[in-house]
């Protein structure tokens, strides 16, 4: 069978890893949307999995002009030129402090408009994914792919009642009986 | 499995993909009792928060309608212990610490899932009262009896809002037998709720007894913890209680077994010390590997400030393998009689010096003034699969004959 994981923020990676590799070791063709994030190299997906991921991590707010250019741009910039020399570590110390006290707390504020944006990035990215409708099978592997799922999903149900959806890919009662 | 016991498990917690180690009780008591069952059902309730942090949980209806949705459609029985049946049961929940909330969510959603039929099972045992009891007496057929057993290290936080202490008592009222894994838990819910201080009754958490360890350990050297990474399980105090005895005996190695947002600071911990190289951090590691972890180290060293029961302490024994633990509660109860021959306690105190006092008391009369075997065996007949299955059916079955 043809089977989609929906895993838009991927908040299971163990668990979606394991279970894309179990699927494409029974001969499934395993396809699975997920989010980006340096923790895959602990869990990798299998290289038979296709992946597409969202790209919602890299979606962000957009930075005000006055902010970008007069507490970004130039102090960050005055400090790696004076970093350069033998002030090194002051300089360095001072741009940290910066960032988390300045930087920080605005970064802070737009973190709301960030996650709405990213909310709607991911819903785009996994609408696109599923939009061919070249599967029979979809895993909604976490709380959020329900969640997402209310743009799309009702209508597919309507429209496929035989299509196959499960909340995980892990071995089945009836096939344990059988071995 | 025998023909007359018809039972359903239902319980929050049971191991899945990405945690293999959580509820791994319930699924060892699955597979303890499963042999002795007609049919064993095991419903998970996993939590799926959704939602603002705060909001009501049908904040969005639409989420909801599409979930009931899903389950309707999505029973896939999965193969687990024993050859029984698990029912993945995804239960939305709010992203609240109200403990009432998860408990009304656990019991709709098994509603949902079994499509408003009450389970069919005459027998039914919940984990974890407030969400997985509440859920089972809700979705029970009306000459159903249902069981319970209560683990939860969070007992107390969750008596302490009141409405899910109201919801707490209704379950002990509705409930045919109420178990408690351990002392502290019996104490904490006897003073809290003293008209049922005689309905409650111990049931053990089954232990894997079948593979122990070929030679005794020579030396005490090869230290070893399974724990979270967390503040309860104080890895702190067991790293620097660590460097103090390794100033003594340089050959000491510490393994540590467990996961937790404390890594990060207890690695830095391990290197400020001056311990790195001989500490390991594993990891989160799969309970079929615990014997094998028991069986390849000299000591388990506990240093837990609170447990309900203490099953690692059980495991490192049923392994062979001597122990230094804390009074932390349940372990007290576990080694009570057999202190000596286990291994050692030690009060909880925040100086390291009373773990390597203890420590050094060990070792100074190991293995001489120890008897790990005899201590095996006793526990062995308190917390192997076979006692702690004939301890479920002897309950299921009294209610049954009357």
């Amino acid at each position: 069978m043809r089977i989609v994981f929906v895993a838009p923020k991927s908040a299971w990676r163990q668990a979606l890893a394991a279970e894309s590799r179990a699927a494409a070791d029974a001969g499934h063709a395993v396809r699975v949307v997920a989010e980006e994030n340096p923790d895959w190299d602990l869990t990798p997906l299998d290289e038979r999995v296709e992946v597409r991921w969202t790209g919602a991590t890299k979606v962000s707010a957009p930075e005000p002009a006055f902010i970008a250019v007069f507490l970004r741009k130039i102090p960050l910039g005055v400090l790696r030129a004076v970093g350069r020399g033998p002030l090194h570590g002051p300089a360095d110390r001072l741009s940290r402090w910066w960032r988390r006290t300045v930087l920080g707390p605005l970064k802070r504020r737009r973190w709301p408009e960030t996650k709405r944006l990213r909310e709607a990035h991911r819903r785009d990215a996994v609408a696109a994914a599923v939009a061919a409708g070249d599967f029979d099978w979809l895993v909604l592997h976490e709380p959020q792919a329900v969640e997402l799922g209310v743009h799309w999903l009702p209508r597919l149900l309507d429209e496929r009642p035989e299509l196959v959806t499960t909340f995980s890919f892990e071995p089945r009662a009836e096939a344990a009986r059988e071995r | 499995m025998n023909a007359d016991r018809h039972v359903a498990v239902v319980t929050p917690w049971y191991p899945d993909p990405q945690v293999t180690y959580a509820g791994a009780f319930v699924k060892a008591q699955v597979e303890a009792v499963a042999g002795g069952c007609s049919d064993l059902d095991v419903y998970h309730l996993k939590s799926w928060p959704v939602g603002e942090a705060g909001a009501p949980l049908d904040a969005n209806p639409e989420v909801l309608d599409l979930h009931a949705r899903l389950l309707a459609r999505a029973d896939a029985p999965l193969a687990t212990a024993g050859g029984a049946v698990l029912h993945r049961v995804p239960t939305l929940t709010p992203r609240d610490t109200a403990w009432i909330t998860h408990s009304d969510a656990s019991a709709r959603w098994l509603r949902t899932f079994l499509g408003g039929r009450p389970l069919d099972a005459p027998i039914v045992h919940a984990h974890v009262p407030i969400t997985g009891g509440w859920a089972a007496l809700e979705n029970a057929a009306p000459d159903a009896r249902v069981y319970m057993t209560e683990h939860s290290s969070f007992l107390a936080d969750l008596l302490d809002q009141p409405a899910a202490r109201a919801r707490y008592e209704q379950v002990l009222e509705r409930a045919d037998g109420f178990f408690v894994v351990g002392e502290p838990l019996h104490d904490l819910i006897a003073a809290t709720f003293p008209r049922f201080a005689d309905k409650l009754e111990y049931i053990a958490n089954p232990i894997d007894f079948r593979t122990a360890r070929a030679e005794a350990p020579r030396s005490l050297r090869r230290w070893l913890s399974v724990a979270a990474l967390n503040e309860r399980k104080r890895i702190d105090y067991l790293l620097e209680a660590f460097r103090r005895c390794r100033a003594d005996d340089p050959e000491l190695t510490l393994t540590l077994a467990g996961d937790g947002k404390l890594r990060p600071a207890l690695e830095a911990l391990a290197a400020d010390l001056g311990v790195a190289d001989a500490v390991a951090f594993l990891g989160s590691v799969d309970p079929s590997e615990v014997p094998g972890l028991m069986a390849s180290h000299d000591l388990f060293v506990h240093t837990s400030r609170h447990e309900t029961f203490g099953v690692v302490v059980v495991e490192a024994l049923a392994a062979g393998t001597p122990v230094l633990v804390s009074r932390c509660g349940g372990s007290d109860q576990v080694l009570r009689g057999i202190e000596s021959e286990a291994g050692r306690l030690y009060d909880v105190d925040d100086d390291p010096d009373v773990l390597v006092a203890a420590y050094l008391e060990l070792r100074e009369r190991y293995p001489e003034k120890t008897d790990v075997d005899a201590a095996r065996e006793l526990l062995r007949a308190k917390y192997s699969y076979e006692t702690v299955a004939e301890r479920h059916f002897e309950v299921w079955d009294r209610e049954g004959r009357r």
